[in-house]
């Protein structure tokens, strides 16, 4: 249940309690005055009754005085009473309003008819006196029927004293019965209201509120310190601290994602960075490269040139001096010259279509490859002292862009040809394929002059050449060999076998 | 100076024979050592008992190169040998790296001609 709808409750259960126990603090209050008002009432029916006896009693001396001293003023007093005072009369009236029950009226008014029997008797001997019969008129008065009379009057005023004490007492009894009843109530009342405000300060406020709030608050500490494994309490409460614990929740799993966000963020930084001085250091090794080629393009491609003209024109001075061995040596190198020349424009042209590319793959027939090769370079020098071994083992489907694996297999095989060991009677080159994994590998061996091992670091950088007076290449074959396999997405890489080399292509299968 | 004797260092063959036609052409008599690159070039000045007066120096050539060369022979103790740069690069950043080495006293750039040697002769 919501906490502020036990408050709710709660208050309203408290007002309940505050006016029943005001209302039986006013019943009991009034059931106390009632008391006092019939023990009130109870003296003032006493003295009224006393009253009747006193009024009665005035009457008879009055009468007995003028009897005795033949006094006027007793005789007007006498008649003053019952004409015009009416004292009894009044008495019966007021006992009437006081709400005198009937039988308690009927007591006084038996009391009062008594009182009135008396007054005949009383006027006779009133009437005796004025007559002179003095005699006759004390005897009426003192007689002992006269004094039954009389008697017989208070009868039933001491009858009625006595009815009105026991009903006096009943009444107040009963009274204080129900004030003491109201005052038990009322405690209970109180009692329960007390019990109700601990009840409500154990339960809601130290149970629902203040213990899960001060976990609660504890756990935000925690989490927003930067702990978010803390676990969050109270999450199952059904009311105000579950929705306060949801909201930590909430604030805790917008703290996570953020949390994570930033190190997905810093993460992507840090890659970018990379990438930036990844991208960086390849630019400036494509912009070295780059100045490198040009430099060197313009001193190789200068070179030949220059030396063909001078040798040219040494060729035309022996001609004129009829040096003709002379003039065909010139001829020959001047030759050699240009050839050098040719062949490096023939790879910086294809080195610079390699660039423009836009070849389709396509299936590679490996067989066919290497023997178009081999056949190509079979009219170049030496090429009949090389043993050819062949151990085509691949049998898969290679696809690739074909001039790239034909300069590549070209490259090899033109490589392992024109530095072979002259000295060596038996040179030979191994062409292997085979699949390893998912990778397709090209494997050129030979066992000719190797690559010195001072250079190898260099092996596969532009206008790089590693045999004098043997060489006749532009120092770009590797190079474009090296560019031709990154283009396939593969690699090449060398092994200095110590007695001749390894040339391992490797190009990853695509299924 | 009086030469004597010279070191042709290049890879080119055609070069070479350029070179010797036209030392050839300027004394005959000028013993002419060839070497195709530096490193052959460091082996044969160490075999030979006498070092040639002149040495030409090409720049880009197989295995060791000429500044790599002159970065070698830079060190060694006896520095009797006037080496001429001899190549086809006319860059300032050849020019320059070649002058640094205290045993370099000119640079040409090819082919070789009877006027660079005239002006070696008489200096």
């Amino acid at each position: 249940m919501k906490i502020s709808r036990i408050t709710k409750l709660s208050g309203f259960v408290c007002i309940v309690l505050s006016i029943t126990t005001l209302s039986f603090v006013f019943l009991m209050d009034f059931s106390i005055k009632k008391e006092r008002r019939y023990v009130q009432r109870q003296l003032k029916f006493r003295q009224l009754g006393h009253g009747l006896g006193q009024a009665s009693d005035f009457l008879t001396r009055e009468a007995r005085r003028y009897t005795i001293f033949g006094d006027k003023r007793h005789y007007n007093a006498y008649w003053k009473e019952v004409n015009e005072t009416r004292t009894r009369d009044k008495i019966v009236e007021r006992l009437k309003a006081l709400g005198a029950t009937p039988l308690e009226l009927e007591l006084i008014q038996t009391a009062k008819a008594n009182s009135d029997a008396l007054i005949a008797t009383e006027d006779r001997a009133m009437k005796a006196v004025a007559r002179g019969d003095l005699e006759y008129a004390r005897t009426l008065m003192f007689d002992e029927n006269y004094d039954r009379d009389k008697a017989i009057i208070m009868e039933p005023i001491d009858e009625f004293q006595r009815v009105i004490s026991i009903r006096a007492d009943n009444e107040a009894e009963q009274a204080r019965h129900q004030a003491s009843v109201f005052l038990w109530v009322t405690n209970a009342i109180i009692f329960l209201y007390v019990s109700l405000v601990l009840v409500i300060l154990y339960f809601v406020f130290l149970r629902k509120m203040s213990r899960p709030l001060d976990s609660l608050t504890r756990a935000i500490d925690q989490v927003a310190a930067g702990k978010v494994g803390t676990a969050i309490p109270c999450l199952g409460m059904k009311n105000e601290m579950g929705q306060l614990a949801n909201a930590a929740e909430a604030f805790k799993a917008s703290l996570v994602k953020n949390q994570t966000f930033a190190i997905r963020l810093k993460k992507h930084r840090d890659e970018l960075e990379q990438t930036v001085v990844a991208r960086t250091k390849d630019l400036t090794a494509a912009n070295n490269e780059l100045e490198e080629f040009s430099y060197r393009t313009s001193h190789d491609l200068r070179s030949p040139l220059v030396s063909s003209i001078g040798l040219l024109s040494i060729t035309e001075e022996l001609i004129r001096s009829d040096d003709n061995d002379g003039a065909l040596e010139s001829l020959a190198y001047a030759q050699k010259s240009l050839q050098t020349l040719e062949i490096l424009v023939t790879d910086i042209l294809s080195l610079a279509r390699a660039k423009g590319e836009t070849e389709e793959e396509s299936v590679i027939d490996l067989q066919a490859l290497i023997s178009d090769s081999l056949s190509k370079f079979s009219c170049m020098d030496h090429f009949e002292r090389l043993e050819i071994q062949q151990d085509l083992r691949f049998l898969g489907t290679l696809s690739a862009k074909k001039s790239r694996a034909t300069l590549i297999v070209e490259n090899l095989i033109s490589n392992a040809l024109k530095y072979q060991d002259l000295a060596k009677d038996n040179p030979f080159i191994k062409i292997t394929t085979y699949r390893e994994g998912n990778t397709f590998r090209l494997e050129v061996c030979d066992n000719g002059l190797g690559v010195p091992k001072n250079q190898q670091e260099n092996l596969f950088k532009m206008f790089r050449r590693f045999h004098p007076r043997t060489s006749f290449g532009s120092g770009l074959g590797l190079y474009m060999m090296k560019k031709s396999a990154d283009i396939l997405g593969g690699e090449i890489s060398f092994e200095d076998l110590g007695d001749g080399s390894l040339f391992r292509l490797e190009i990853p299968l695509t299924e | 100076m009086n030469i004597n004797s010279v070191m042709v260092i290049d890879d080119s063959e055609p070069d070479q024979f350029l070179a010797k036609i036209i030392i050839r052409k300027f004394d005959s008599n000028i013993e002419i050592f060839q070497a195709y690159d530096g490193q052959e070039a460091l082996e044969n000045l160490g075999k030979l008992s006498k070092p040639p007066d002149i040495i030409f120096l090409d720049i880009n050539m197989p295995r060791m190169n000429g500044h790599e060369f002159l970065e070698v022979y830079d060190t060694w103790e006896e520095q009797s040998v006037v080496v001429v740069m001899l190549t086809s690069s006319d860059q300032e950043r050849d020019k320059e790296k070649s002058m640094s080495h205290r045993c370099v006293k000119k640079y040409f750039t090819k082919p070789l001609d009877l006027s660079g040697l005239n002006s070696l002769s008489a200096s």
